[in-house]
């Protein structure tokens, strides 16, 4: 009798398991496995990875320090949630220089000594970093700053490296930019003597020269009098009253400062075309910020990057900080965040085994950051495209955008570093059309800005198992130049949507509006369906255009088009869904060829990029979820029906083979009436409990012969 | 019971041995028909050598496999010339002196093939060589037969390919007076220089003792850098000479334009240059740009080229080059004569050979033809067959098509419109002979997406960067997609460029395309998506698609395991291929599968194959999980008590429906003629069930017979026993025949 218990709570136990797994609960033991256990066993990677984080908690810069180390802490744990880098978890040392030189040296002194610091990150401003990084130069340990603008940190100093770019390139873009993009032959510069505004201005002038901008005049004003700000701009204001045409106006100088400059020079009668560079970083933005907004409508500026989510990972980072801090991101964040992940993926590259290495450690990492990327294969990070230059500063082109209705609006016009697929196209022609431009001897060439926007109105012929949805939704465009929107491919279209006449048609200036309107658009995904009946199937639209790539054209989600709340998109006869969270970004999707184009065969890899603009919709089953209920209902009746054989009498033997048997028909029909209504290759959740039940009828029936046999032997 | 189990056993002995025996009867051996195959198998030429024996192998093979010659068979006896005239006529003597050798194939070299030609004609024995290229090997001597154009034709179509297509007005010859091949071939470039006025610079000559060639070369390039414009390099030499001639002038001079002829393209050749440390450092640093001639160029070759290429890879894990081909042309046509000259019957060993080369003779027009690897095959009054010589160049140690190559004019329909392409420069004259220009377009393929996969419907949508290098002039309205569901058209260029005088143009195409899913092997099946093309207005003579394999060198990895195909739908890519062939077309007819070659117009079709695979085994666990559970089940019943009748019955009568619930929804959505592995599995279930169904009504029957109260009949257990193994062994063999399926 041992042995029939034992078989009978082997069944039992099957049977629990099978409805456990049916309950989320699977998705919680998921995750707790996921943490790699070997981490524990393995001696080579045992051990914690140490990262220092210098950044002003206090002083001028405390708000800055604060957005900075939120940054990289959100990163930390992201990763070590995930299990660490190979298993190893990551652990944060933050200082406080106070950005003040001297605490900025007492600490580098206390990282250098330390025995377990692998690399560090910061500090917050260029001139603690200029002294701080020498200290970290002559330790051997990798400096990764993020928020520093001098040309002079990087400088002669292989072991800095720095996510964000120079004044320098800074200056050279403007320059270019006032040229090339907004065709001006004039430029009067304001400037603050200090770093930023040396170093940049020297560029400037150097880059305007070669080009042939004329500098009209110089001005400017000492940084640290706040207060006299108003004298000291008094001669400026004077010149420009007394009607001398500066032509375009420069402001090299911080934001805090440059706003009021703009003030003061928004009170001038004439409206002066200013160009002033937003460095995004370090400055006390977060001050008396909306009163000095209103003066900067339509001043251009430029900015280090989008930070209106230009990619899917500045939309998670986004996503992620907001849900961890119940505050939207900054820049600084942001930047920081990109830090500490190019860090870790350095670490990652480097390989690092063993303990008590520590030297040979920040040697590796250092390699890894040196040698490992390049811009056909740099880190995605939120900012764009990360990768090191020999002077161990980054590349990434510069965004120009104005300020309209107080939010910072992309220009139409952008530019980017020139690659192998440009060259084909006819680079004399863009040449002599003065299109080019050169910054840190690097060509760039010109990128069209595309704002677009869907809105969506109604999905009706929700078919979940073909996956396949209509929507009725309106799609809009702005943009300077020319742009033809018959070369869209939607990606899941089923036929090739047409762009008929648009619905709107506008022009503002040299802008211009288009609206369609596609009533019935019929679309067909994949859903996955490895979780059914518990998915969430996403509704996709996506599309980018056939010919032109990322480089040529960039589409952003335009924010003064109409936003859709998820509630109110109209989910056609079906009840049984809702429509719960609806997203739009912009992302990029990349091919590889040669095209048969001589130069680019030995290339590794040509990745062809496309600006991709998408509407995820992801919808869910109302509270009562029918698929689940039409499908455990039956296999949990087969269940108890299969369980309830093993305690029937032992008699009537083929009573109880009847209810197997039974069992086991009635799966096979609902087994093959959900895979014919599912034709996908892989086992779907809800497929393993009918597989489980095939298993289930055999044993029962082998434990009931058994038992039979059993007694039988014992009369 | 054991003398019942011996009595089985001698019976399935009896009937095994019976059976053994019939089929040994009934495949008796014929008469064997004994072909010489004489080649270097040994010294520096070995490779060539084993490149003939894989080649002439692999055509006897199926041969006799298909058992063409009435089921005798062909077999080879090979012999070793070892390149050099001595050992030839030794081979050649050798050969003379077997009573049942009737032909012979060989020699490779023309030295060897001119001393060993003299034996083979005093004792009449019928030799076709596929590489020995010499005038005098043919040439008065009705014996020899040779299935590639010899050196006058390869001599004049380079003369005048330097001349017309690589716009070259002189050209300077290097040669080795090897008294054959090299002498023959310069002698006759020489003439026609001379006739079509190109201007021979200078005429070097080296001797061809290895010693004092050394000396000459290093004379020979000094002079060579002396000259202030030398034209174009002809070297006329075999392919030692030749490799040694090409390093001594790198070395010297690094900016040169070489041509070759088909030395330049033999396996030999190409290999030469592996341990020079150079060619290590850049592979390729040697042969890069040269241009040489070759018989059969793989990458525009016909349907049957290909399969031999790809027989020929698969046997030996090498790439052919033209010999193996020509060899296998020259083994095709001796079989012909075999099978024209009717030997049978006949004894003495002299009549047969002559009937042979009688048969041999016979084929000289292209009516009575043996379609080639090459193309139609047949012999002049010399015994020499013609055709055209194809063109390409080196390039990363590969050998690439040229885009201008020639094919000949079978007939002269339209002399005068001829005579207009003539002077438009669209024709050259060959030994007599007129080819036409042929343009060979590069064509190159880059999946971005595989999506839709639409078995029920059989298509799918494809997402590509297909791409065209050419020169001149390309008319792209023609392209049509063989097998797309509706027509695609090229109208939006998506890149255009110009690299030289070549001109690249790059089309996205975004389109559905039908496709055959192939279910044999299902549920275990790969899918080979094709997407072909061609071009409806330029026959094979006027285009040839080529793959451009230098633009996607890393193709055949680049997309494999990727989800290139989106992975929800559980497959993926597996292997990309890209290969032209040739598209018959009858007018009237239609599109034929099967080769009329005679009547169809050619096209060059470009395919490239995705082949997809299921991304794990999900799928068969799903589809045969509940077959083995059934089956399982099924088994059970062997252990069930003797008068539990009814619930076998049940049991059985389960097992029945839940298998035609399967058998019907697998009909349902599959409609093919063949047995699928999953379906023979179901098949095996019913077979089961009928070895189920008659051992429960067996018992039964006997249980009714014997009354309640014989319960322990020793019939019973028997009757379970033969149950008990007898499904296992049946599920067994039906597994492992799905398997092997």
């Amino acid at each position: 009798m041992k042995i029939m218990l034992f078989i009978y709570s082997t069944v039992f136990i099957i049977l629990c398991g099978l409805f456990v797994y049916n309950l989320e609960l699977p998705n919680h033991l998921a995750k707790l496995s996921e943490t790699p256990l070997e981490s524990q066993n393995d001696p080579f990677k045992e051990g914690t990875l140490y990262i220092a984080l210098v950044a002003s908690d206090s002083g001028i810069y405390k708000a800055s320090g604060t957005e900075a180390f939120r940054g990289v802490r959100l990163y930390i744990d992201q990763v070590n949630q995930a299990g660490g880098i190979d298993g190893r978890k990551i652990e944060l040392r933050s200082f406080d220089d106070q950005g003040d030189v001297d605490s900025a040296l007492r600490i580098a002194s206390k990282i250098a000594s330390s025995d377990n610091i692998l690399t560090v990150i910061g500090h917050t401003d260029s001139e603690t970093s200029i002294v701080a990084s020498l200290i970290y130069k002559k330790a051997e340990i990798p400096v990764i700053t993020a928020s520093t603008t001098s040309e002079k940190v990087t400088a002669e100093n292989d072991w800095c490296f720095r996510i964000t770019p120079s004044y320098a390139s800074w200056g050279d873009f403007s320059a270019n930019y006032i040229k090339k993009a907004l065709k001006k032959n004039k430029v009067s510069i304001i400037y603050t003597r200090n770093q930023l505004g040396f170093e940049m201005v020297k560029n400037f002038e150097e880059t305007a020269q070669m080009i042939g901008l004329e500098i009209k005049k110089e001005w400017s004003l000492e940084p640290e009098e706040h207060s006299k700000l108003y004298d000291n701009m008094e001669p400026v204001l004077e010149e420009l009253e007394f009607g001398y045409d500066p032509g375009m106006i420069f402001i090299a100088a911080q934001k805090n400062y440059f706003t009021k400059i703009i003030n003061l020079l928004k009170t001038l009668e004439t409206d002066y075309p200013i160009l002033a560079i937003e460095t995004l970083y370090i400055d006390d933005v977060y001050t008396n910020y909306d009163e000095t907004l209103k003066a900067m409508e339509g001043v251009l500026m430029v900015s280090p990057f989008l930070t209106g989510g230009a990619n899917i990972k500045a939309q998670t980072f986004k996503k992620d900080y907001r849900q961890k801090y119940k505050e939207e991101p900054s820049a600084v964040a942001a930047v920081y965040y990109d830090a500490i992940m190019m860090v870790a993926e350095a670490v990652k590259k480097a390989k690092l085994q063993g303990k008590r290495q520590i030297r040979r450690h920040r040697r590796m990492v250092r390699a890894a950051l040196v040698s490992s990327y390049n811009r056909n294969n740099a880190v995605h990070g939120v900012t764009g495209d990360i990768f090191f230059n020999t002077k161990g500063d980054v590349s990434m082109p510069l965004v120009v955008g104005l300020y309209e209705n107080q939010k910072f609006i992309p220009n139409f016009s952008q530019y980017h570093f020139i690659s192998d697929i440009d060259s084909s196209t006819n680079l004399l022609q863009m040449y002599l059309n003065e299109k080019i431009i050169l910054v840190n001897d690097q060509v760039m060439v010109p990128t069209q800005v595309v704002q677009t926007n869907f809105s969506i109105n109604s999905i009706s012929n929700l078919d979940i198992e073909n996956s396949s949805y209509t929507v009725d939704f309106l799609l809009t465009f702005r943009f300077k130049g020319e742009f033809d929107p018959s070369e869209i491919i939607f990606a899941e279209a089923v036929k090739p949507l047409i762009f008929a006449q648009p619905l709107i048609e506008k022009k503002d200036g040299d802008v211009t509006y288009k609206l369609y309107h596609f009533p019935k658009a019929a679309f067909k995904g994949d859903f996955d369906f490895h979780q059914y009946p518990f998915n969430r199937p996403v509704l996709t639209i996506s599309f980018h255009h056939a010919n032109r790539g990322q480089n040529s054209l960039i589409y952003l989600r335009d924010s003064f088009g109409v936003s859709v709340l998820p509630e109110s998109i109209i989910l056609e006869n079906s009840g049984e869904w809702n429509v719960s969270a609806v997203s739009y970004y912009q992302d990029i999707i990349s091919n590889v060829s040669s095209l048969g184009i001589p130069d680019l065969f030995d290339a590794q890899a040509t990745r062809i990029n496309y600006s991709q603009f998408n509407a995820d919709i992801e919808i869910k089953r109302t509270a009562f979820n029918q698929d689940a209920q039409k499908y455990f209902v039956p296999l949990l009746i087969m269940s108890i029906c299969l369980l309830s054989v093993l305690y029937k009498p032992v008699s009537l033997p083929w009573l109880r083979i009847l209810t197997i048997m039974a069992v086991l028909v009635a799966n096979t029909y609902y087994h093959i009436y959900i895979s014919s209504n599912f034709p996908v290759e892989y086992i779907m959740r809800l497929e393993y409990n009918f597989l489980a039940i095939y298993i289930l009828a055999f044993i029962v029936m082998f434990i009931l012969l058994f038992k039979s046999t059993l007694t039988r032997k014992n009369k | 019971m054991k003398k019942k189990l011996t009595i089985h056993l001698t019976i399935i002995s009896i009937i095994l041995g019976a059976s053994f025996g019939v089929y040994k009867m009934f495949y008796a051996e014929k008469e064997t028909l004994w072909i010489a195959l004489a080649a270097p198998l040994s010294g520096p030429r070995k490779a060539e050598g084993d490149e003939i024996k894989q080649a002439v192998n692999s055509y006897l093979d199926k041969v006799n496999q298909a058992k063409w010659l009435h089921g005798r068979q062909i077999k080879l006896r090979i012999f070793d010339d070892k390149n050099k005239a001595k050992a030839a006529m030794q081979a050649a003597s050798e050969i003379a002196a077997s009573k049942d050798i009737l032909l012979v194939l060989g020699h490779y070299s023309s030295s060897a093939s001119i001393a060993a030609g003299r034996i083979y004609r005093k004792n009449g024995i019928p030799v076709i060589t596929a590489s020995a290229t010499a005038g005098r090997i043919t040439k008065g001597n009705n014996w020899y037969f040779r299935v590639v154009p010899n050196n006058a034709i390869q001599s004049s179509f380079i003369a005048n390919y330097i001349k017309s297509i690589l716009k070259k007005k002189s050209v300077s010859m290097i040669s080795v007076a090897d008294g054959s091949y090299a002498s023959n071939l310069a002698e006759q470039f020489r003439k026609v220089a001379n006739q079509i006025g190109l201007a021979l610079n200078r005429d070097w000559v080296a001797d061809p003792q290895p010693s004092q060639m050394e000396r000459d070369l290093q004379k020979i390039i000094a002079e060579l850098r002396s000259v202030k414009n030398p034209g174009m390099i002809f070297i006329a030499a075999g392919s030692l000479e030749s490799a040694q001639i090409i390093s001594l002038l790198k070395h010297a001079i690094s900016d040169y334009a070489v041509i070759g002829p088909g030395s330049f393209t033999a396996p030999t050749f190409s290999s030469a240059y592996e341990n020079y440390p150079r060619e290590q450092e850049r592979p390729g640093y040697y042969t890069n740009g040269i241009y040489a001639t070759t018989f059969v160029l793989f990458a525009t070759a016909n349907k049957e080229a290909m399969h031999f290429q790809k027989e020929f890879i698969a046997r030996s894990n090498k790439w052919p080059s033209w010999i193996g081909a020509c060899y296998y042309d020259a083994i095709l046509v001796a079989v012909e004569a075999l099978k024209k000259a009717e030997i049978d019957g006949k004894s003495n060993i002299r009549l047969k050979r002559n009937d042979i080369r009688v048969a041999l003779t016979s084929m000289n027009n292209p009516e009575k033809a043996v379609q080639g690897l090459r193309g139609p095959i047949f012999f002049d009054k010399n015994g020499d067959t013609g055709g055209a010589l194809m063109v390409g160049f080196y390039q990363d140690k590969k050998f690439i098509p040229a885009s201008v190559q020639y094919h000949l004019i079978q007939s002269l329909q339209d002399s005068s419109a001829t005579l207009k392409e003539a002077i438009k420069d669209k024709t050259i004259m060959v030994d007599g002979k007129i080819m036409k220009k042929t343009q060979v377009v590069y064509t190159g393929i880059d999946i971005n997406e595989i999506s839709n996969l639409d078995m029920q419907n059989k298509k799918f949508t494809a997402d590509f960067y297909l791409w065209f290098r050419f020169k001149n002039n390309f008319d792209f309205s023609g392209i049509k997609f063989e097998n797309a569901v509706e027509p695609v058209k090229l109208d939006h260029l998506f890149l255009e460029t110009k690299r030289g005088d070549l001109t690249i143009r790059a089309f996205r195409v975004r389109a559905d395309f039908k496709s055959d899913f192939s279910l044999h092997d299902y549920p275990f099946e790969q899918h080979n998506l094709p997407i072909r093309f061609y071009h409806t207005s330029l026959v094979k003579n006027s285009l040839v698609l080529v793959p451009d394999v230098l633009g996607m060198p890393v193709q055949h990895e680049k997309n494999i395991g990727k989800t290139r195909l989106n992975a929800v739908t559980g497959w993926v890519i597996n292997n990309i291929s890209f290969y032209q062939d040739v598209l018959n077309y009858i007018p009237g007819f239609g599109i034929k599968k099967e080769d009329d070659y005679r009547k169809a117009v050619q096209y060059s079709r470009f395919n490239a194959q995705i082949r997809i695979k299921r991304n794990d085994n999900s799928a068969a666990v799903k589809k045969f999980l509940p077959l083995l559970m059934i089956i399982a089940c099924l088994y059970l019943i062997y252990f069930m008590p003797y008068e539990w009748h009814l619930v076998r019955l049940l049991v059985i009568l389960s097992v029945l429906l839940i298998t035609g619930a399967f058998h019907y929804k697998y009909l349902n959505n599959f409609t093919v003629q063949y047995i699928t592995p999953f379906e023979y599995v179901l098949l095996a279930v019913y077979a089961l069930l009928l070895l189920a169904i008659l051992i429960s009504i067996l018992i039964f029957i006997r249980y009714s017979r014997n009354g309640k109260q014989k319960v322990n009949d020793p019939k019973f257990k028997l009757m379970m026993y033969v149950g008990k193994i007898m499904h296992p062994l049946a599920a067994l063999a039906a597994w492992g025949g799905a398997y092997i399926r």
